[in-house]
């Protein structure tokens, strides 16, 4: 299950989502908004989805995840407008019966989620700048 | 008259000579806009600095000052011919017909220094598919010597006649090989208006400043359709940075478009 909400993301709901007499291992990432990049001071972050093929693009990755490391449950979700410091925009748990998978597989969907699925992240800096990640500067991260 | 065919081109982002790219049908670009320019004006020339390319009994004209763009071709025309009007053609032309070029003959207005027509997409008078009466050649040495080099600016100061272009996309320029293929499929498949939803996201929606649109387009595909859009909203991304959609899913770029269809345009994604 992979979805786009605007509202807060609740953790500990979505571990329930992963429960499962046959794991043995649970692996959870989660992405929290930092108060710097690359030596700027950042106020806080927008973040938009192309919601329809966001949520379809983060489907096919949880599949693939799921198949790839024999996992038993996958799920993320990622919010969307603006998120304070601190604030959670991600977060991704996983189960398996063994701990390799779950680590293994966890890092797979949040690198996999990073670089394909149409989410974009605008930085609001204390400077009074602000600018679209991998538009406007910082290519490649 | 004569006319006069650019060959001269760096065609830098291409990566290859324009003129000597094959067509579909197997001609050399060149070629065909020769036989299309003789069809109309039999006296032609080919502004050329390296005249290996012409084939053979083509009359060239190198530039006096080699580097100046087509207004540089233009004013070594003036040069040699100072009393001729010219019809000035673009080799880089892929969709041009007979029928557009007899029409702008048709449509010559002697008494404007100048003939043409609008781009389809922002209405701006084409300079390189235009009819230059003689009256107006020493200007483009008075403009190379103020220092713009831009074909466009100077049609646009000689107030043109201009002429409704009936085959819409007889214009379309190529520049790029993304460019090319759209050209190609159009000479393919034929050209028809469609009608499609454009979505738009982060900093494409900024800068369109709206989230989605209805647009009408003669694009062939989705490539063409942004190179379309890009155009006439100056779009900031180029396609190289993109990736798009269609009905709600990812496509290739070639992918045709239909009418009706939802097509989004994806800038380079940073969740997480």
């Amino acid at each position: 299950m992979f979805t786009i909400t605007p509202d807060p993301l609740d953790p500990s709901a979505l571990r329930d989502q992963v429960l499962d007499p046959a794991a043995g291992g649970f692996c959870s990432f989660e992405g929290w908004v930092r108060n710097h990049h690359e030596g700027h001071e950042v106020q806080h972050l927008e973040y938009e989805a192309y919601q329809l093929l966001a949520e379809k693009e983060g489907h096919r990755i949880l599949a693939e995840a799921t198949e790839k490391f024999e996992l038993l449950h996958a799920v993320c979700s990622h919010r969307t407008g603006p998120i304070e410091i601190g604030g959670l925009a991600v977060v991704v748990c996983v189960s398996s019966a063994h701990r390799d998978a779950a680590f293994d597989a966890c890092r797979y969907i949040i690198d996999e989620v990073k670089s394909r699925v149409p989410i974009w992240k605008k930085e609001f800096f204390t400077s009074g700048d602000s600018g679209w990640v991998r538009c406007d500067h910082c290519a490649g991260h | 008259m004569k006319s006069l065919i650019l060959a001269g081109g760096k065609s830098k982002r291409m990566g290859r000579n324009k003129a000597l790219i094959e067509r579909p049908d197997g001609t050399r670009q060149l070629d065909h806009i020769l036989a299309l320019a003789r069809s109309v004006v039999p006296d032609v020339i080919l502004s050329t600095n390296d005249p290996d390319t012409a084939p053979d009994g083509t009359h060239t004209l190198p530039d006096l000052n080699p580097g100046d763009g087509p207004l540089g071709a233009l004013a070594s025309f003036c040069a040699r011919h100072p009393d001729e009007p010219v019809l000035l053609l673009g080799c880089d032309h892929f969709l041009i017909d007979r029928p557009t070029l007899a029409a702008l003959l048709d449509g010559r207005d002697p008494a404007a220094m100048a003939t043409a027509y609008p781009n389809r997409i922002d209405g701006r008078p084409e300079p390189l598919c235009a009819i230059y009466e003689a009256s107006s050649l020493p200007l483009a040495q008075t403009k190379l010597d103020a220092g713009d080099f831009c074909a466009r600016h100077f049609l646009e100061s000689l107030s043109p006649t201009l002429l409704e272009l009936g085959n819409p996309v007889a214009l379309d320029n190529a520049n790029t090989p993304a460019d090319l293929d759209e050209a190609f499929a159009k000479l393919t498949h034929g050209s028809a208006r469609k009608t499609v939803r454009t979505l738009y996201f982060a900093k494409l929606r900024e800068s369109r400043g709206t989230d989605e649109e209805e647009v009408e387009s003669w694009a062939h595909s989705c490539a063409g359709l942004y190179e379309e859009l890009r155009f006439k909203h100056r779009l900031p991304l180029d396609l190289d940075a993109l990736r798009c959609a269609r009905n709600g899913d990812f496509c290739d770029w070639s992918t045709p478009i239909q009418d009706g269809d939802e097509i989004v345009f994806i800038p380079p994604v940073a969740g997480g």
